[in-house]
């Protein structure tokens, strides 16, 4: 993330426009590649965090634009891991050279005849103690004084490296972290969805419950909004959901398909209140490993011969699923026949007690296909349902068939949202 | 008329839900919450509400609050010295809410103890620095022989005695708010940053106490802190309890001539900072006048000079070798007693940790490393400490005796904090705080405005 003295953005009445970079101006790519060219060596020679901090220094110089100089660095440095190198233990080397340094103190700065020692006699002594190095150089005075705060940050080594290493992705990944870092300002967010698919919203909602975030959901014509604060922001105007709102911004960029966010922030040094909005149309894009759209293998085999059994029953991606309270559930299918309509749910990895949670709070016509695979330790649950299909590999469709016609409910009396339309 | 199980009291996440109730039957800070269909306030109002629906004869089935008393009785006997048993009565008079004004080393966790013993309700502390904290548990467990949890530096466990980092709380209050009956802000005028204040409110504890030398703050804020935690109840000063209760002490300030390499160097950097200032109209000393010298500062290369020159003759006037010069000599004049050197900036620190051997505490210090290097400082084995800002409050250091001021911000609060630091009485100490002052700098001025504290007059 950026800090708060790196964020660039301006304000044009209510919005707020994050100044983005792009790969089609020179000046961007040429600071990126400035910037790089700092990083790539030092994570090919192992440079210390000084060194790297005196090197961007340089390239920084009188210029003005260093908050996207430092900007971009900091993107980098997140994605470093440092590590102290050092012969001798630094925290053991201090005590003994102090304790040493207090017995024959207070020192002299300066060599002085019959006075006390300095700092350097006492290393050289110290140093001249020390076995010979592998190399067979003996220890000296400076070894010492290197060692004596190795373990500080400034003097840590950069050890490993996993950030981009090209301008162009560079600069995606810069427009992405400063949007997360000015929505660490942020008091709520509006996101207006249209016809999304039902495994993102699925995994939108969870990353909701995992950021401990509360939301109002409805429909807006043919699309979905929703609003997400958190439980207190009702009271009083704040950005204590900052942090939650910013690690929330991932999984938005992921949803694919067309979508806005607006996001009210808390801006400047009296907190005016401002608006940043962002589409899919930008293209911000997410570095992560994006699994939002897995699909078991259970559920591709199923999907595969469904077609060929030709039994009426239409199948297509789940949808929302009003429950009580502000749970909700997005179960993977839906099947339609006839005016009526049930939902299949595949459960891959499961726990015994979750499995009970579930089965109290799922409707009866959201049926549960449940890996036997993780049966074994568990035993067969408490109350193996009607409503519970067990399978190995393949979901037996024979039984699947037999649930649904008892399990289907009319189409009018299941909730209808507007999701993706069946492919 | 009983509580009804419709009319319930709830904790939710930092917040208090009153279900069953209308907005107009509730104190003021209730809002209507149509996510969940029922009225919802912050925590912090958890006492006023249950008050209010005792009076108005329509309690509520509390579910809020997870918290029964808890004996807390002290495992020594030791009698309070009248002041400190003063306080504590006169918090225990205002409701048990409200600051206790002391100055460092008067005491002041003791006193905590004694509010804690006498309201008997499981406690959470929060403390500003991870060194306080682990004193503060070590306290804590001598004084009740009970376990005492911690949040922060990597620990998390919460028990009906707590101790935490304000960040901790911030972090993490909101989900053990309903636990504790008794909140004590150690180093309260903390509390003040907003952060931290609705962290404080998402407690529902009814019983506070804050803590602190220096309750002012220049920013005004201790308005918002008296909001949440109560007003001052009770105030003594450095001046009040000298010589009787807290350790003598003189003060002496020393101007330090730089070097003529220096004084060039200085000159020249000053008066590329000050030509900026008069060639753009600024002026630092108004309101927000530094803020805009910043802003200015970044819109052109001579603002950029402008301002790394600033940070160079700041650096000259901090850490001149005429100052490391005069740091060594009073170490050796005042030899065989205990001495802590402040400077204000880490370099600095690090710099006389390295020229003269002496142990270093930053805030990059490990509580391990920290640990070590107070209790040799005690000891009297490592009699030499240097250190940056993160000693400024609060952490016991009974053997100081000399405090060496090299550099600082002008603010009274952290000039007092340091005096305080060496002001822990023991037997027929005489305390001395020296400060260092780069003659014909900037610090001159700095220092003035630092000492206006009765405590320096």
């Amino acid at each position: 993330m950026l800090t708060s003295d790196l964020l660039r953005a301006r304000t044009k009445g209510a919005a707020l426009l994050p100044a983005y970079i792009s790969v089609d101006s020179e000046e961007a790519c040429a600071r990126a590649a400035e910037v790089l060219a700092v990083f790539l060596p030092a994570v090919q020679a192992g440079w210390s965090r000084g060194q790297i901090e005196e090197a961007l220094a340089e390239v920084e110089g009188d210029e003005t634009d260093h908050k996207l100089i430092r900007g971009l660095a900091k993107v980098l440095f997140d994605r470093c891991d440092f590590e102290t190198v050092s012969p001798v233990e630094p925290a053991a080397l201090r005590l003994a050279l102090f304790a040493e340094a207090a017995r024959r103190g207070p020192l002299a700065l300066s060599p002085e005849a019959g006075g006390p020692p300095t700092a350097h006699q006492l290393l050289a002594e110290a140093a001249a103690t020390y076995p010979p190095r592998p190399d067979g150089a003996p220890w000296t005075a400076l070894d010492l004084e290197k060692a004596l705060y190795a373990d500080l940050p400034e003097a840590q080594v950069l050890s490993a490296y996993d950030g981009p290493r090209d301008e162009a992705a560079l600069i995606e990944r810069y427009n992405l972290v400063l949007v997360q870092s000015l929505l660490l300002r942020a008091t709520r967010l509006v996101v207006v969805l249209s016809r999304p698919e039902p495994k993102r919203l699925r995994q939108l909602f969870r990353h909701l419950k995992f950021c401990e975030l509360l939301f109002r959901l409805r429909p807006e014509g043919s699309a979905l909004r929703l609003e997400v604060d958190g439980p207190a922001s009702l009271l009083s105007q704040s950005t204590r959901y900052g942090k939650q709102l910013a690690s929330f911004l991932p999984a938005i960029v992921q949803l694919g398909g067309d979508w806005t966010m607006s996001a009210t922030l808390l801006w400047g040094p009296r907190e005016a209140e401002k608006t940043l909005t962002l589409s899919a149309a930008q293209g911000l894009t997410c570095p992560w490993e994006d699994r939002g759209t897995w699909q078991s293998q259970a559920e591709k085999l199923l999907i595969e011969r469904w077609t060929d059994l030709n039994n009426g029953w239409a199948l297509s991606p789940g949808e929302l699923v009003h429950l009580p309270g502000q749970e909700l559930l997005i179960p993977d299918l839906r099947f339609e026949k006839d005016g009526r309509v049930a939902f299949l749910d595949i459960l891959g990895y499961w726990r015994k007690s979750s499995l009970e949670r579930r089965l109290a709070s799922t409707p009866a016509h959201v049926l549960l296909a449940v890996s036997k695979r993780l049966l074994g330790e568990k035993g067969v649950p408490a109350d193996l349902s009607r409503q519970v299909i067990l399978f190995a590999e393949v979901i037996p469709s024979k039984d699947l068939l037999a649930r649904l016609e008892a399990a289907a409910i009319p189409l009018t009396g299941a909730s209808s949202s507007p999701l993706a339309a069946p492919r | 008329m009983p509580p009804t199980p419709q009319r319930r009291l709830r904790f939710h996440a930092g917040t208090l839900l009153a279900e069953g109730a209308t907005v107009g039957e509730l104190p003021p800070g209730f809002v209507d919450d149509d996510r969940v269909g029922c009225p919802r306030a912050p925590a912090w109002l958890y006492a006023d509400t249950v008050r209010a629906a005792i009076a108005a004869g329509a309690p509520f089935l509390d579910e809020a609050r997870t918290w029964e008393p808890l004996p807390l009785v002290p495992t020594e006997a030791r009698s309070p010295r009248p002041y400190q048993q003063a306080a504590v009565e006169a918090w225990v008079a205002a409701g048990r809410r409200g600051a206790i004004l002391l100055p460092t080393g008067a005491g002041k966790t003791f006193v905590a103890e004694l509010a804690m013993a006498s309201t008997r309700r499981p406690t959470l502390v929060l403390a500003p620095t991870l060194d306080l904290v682990a004193q503060w548990a070590r306290r804590l467990e001598t004084a009740f022989g009970q376990a005492v949890g911690v949040l922060g530096g990597g620990q998390h466990e919460v028990l009906p005695l707590t101790v935490s980092t304000y960040d901790s709380a911030f972090l993490h209050l909101h989900r053990y708010g309903d636990r504790f009956g008794l909140i004590v802000f150690d180093e309260v005028h903390h509390l003040a940053a907003p952060g931290y204040l609705r962290a404080a409110e998402s407690a529902l504890a009814p019983f506070r106490l804050g803590l602190t030398a220096t309750w002012e703050r220049q920013d005004g804020r201790h308005e918002d802190v008296e909001h949440v935690v109560g007003p001052v109840v009770y105030e003594r000063g450095i001046t009040d309890l000298a010589g009787e209760f807290l350790a003598d002490y003189e003060t002496i300030r020393l101007l330090i001539e730089l070097s003529p390499d220096e004084t060039e160097a200085y000159q020249r950097h000053r008066k590329l900072f000050t030509d900026f200032l008069v060639a753009q109209n600024l002026n630092l000393r108004g309101p927000g006048g530094w803020q805009q010298f910043l802003r200015v500062s970044a819109r052109s290369r001579e603002g950029r000079a402008a301002f790394s020159a600033y940070q160079e003759s700041r650096r000259i006037a901090h850490g001149t070798e005429q100052k490391l010069q005069t740091v060594a000599r009073l170490l050796r004049e005042e030899a065989g007693r205990r001495a802590i050197i402040f400077t204000h900036d880490n370099a600095t620190a690090f710099t006389v940790s390295r020229r003269l051997l002496v142990p270093c505490i930053t805030h990059h210090t490990d509580v391990k490393d920290r640990r070590a290097i107070l209790d040799a400082f005690e000891a009297g084995t490592l009699p030499t400490l240097a250190t940056s800002r993160v000693l400024n409050e609060g952490v016991d250091l009974p053997a100081a005796e000399v405090a060496i001021v090299m550099s600082g911000t002008g603010t009274v609060r952290e000039h007092v904090q340091r005096l305080g630091r060496i002001l822990r009485p023991k037997a027929g100490k005489q305390a001395t705080l020296y400060e260092l002052v780069a003659a014909n700098t900037a610090e001159v001025g700095t220092s003035a405005r630092r000492r206006k504290h009765d405590a320096y007059q």
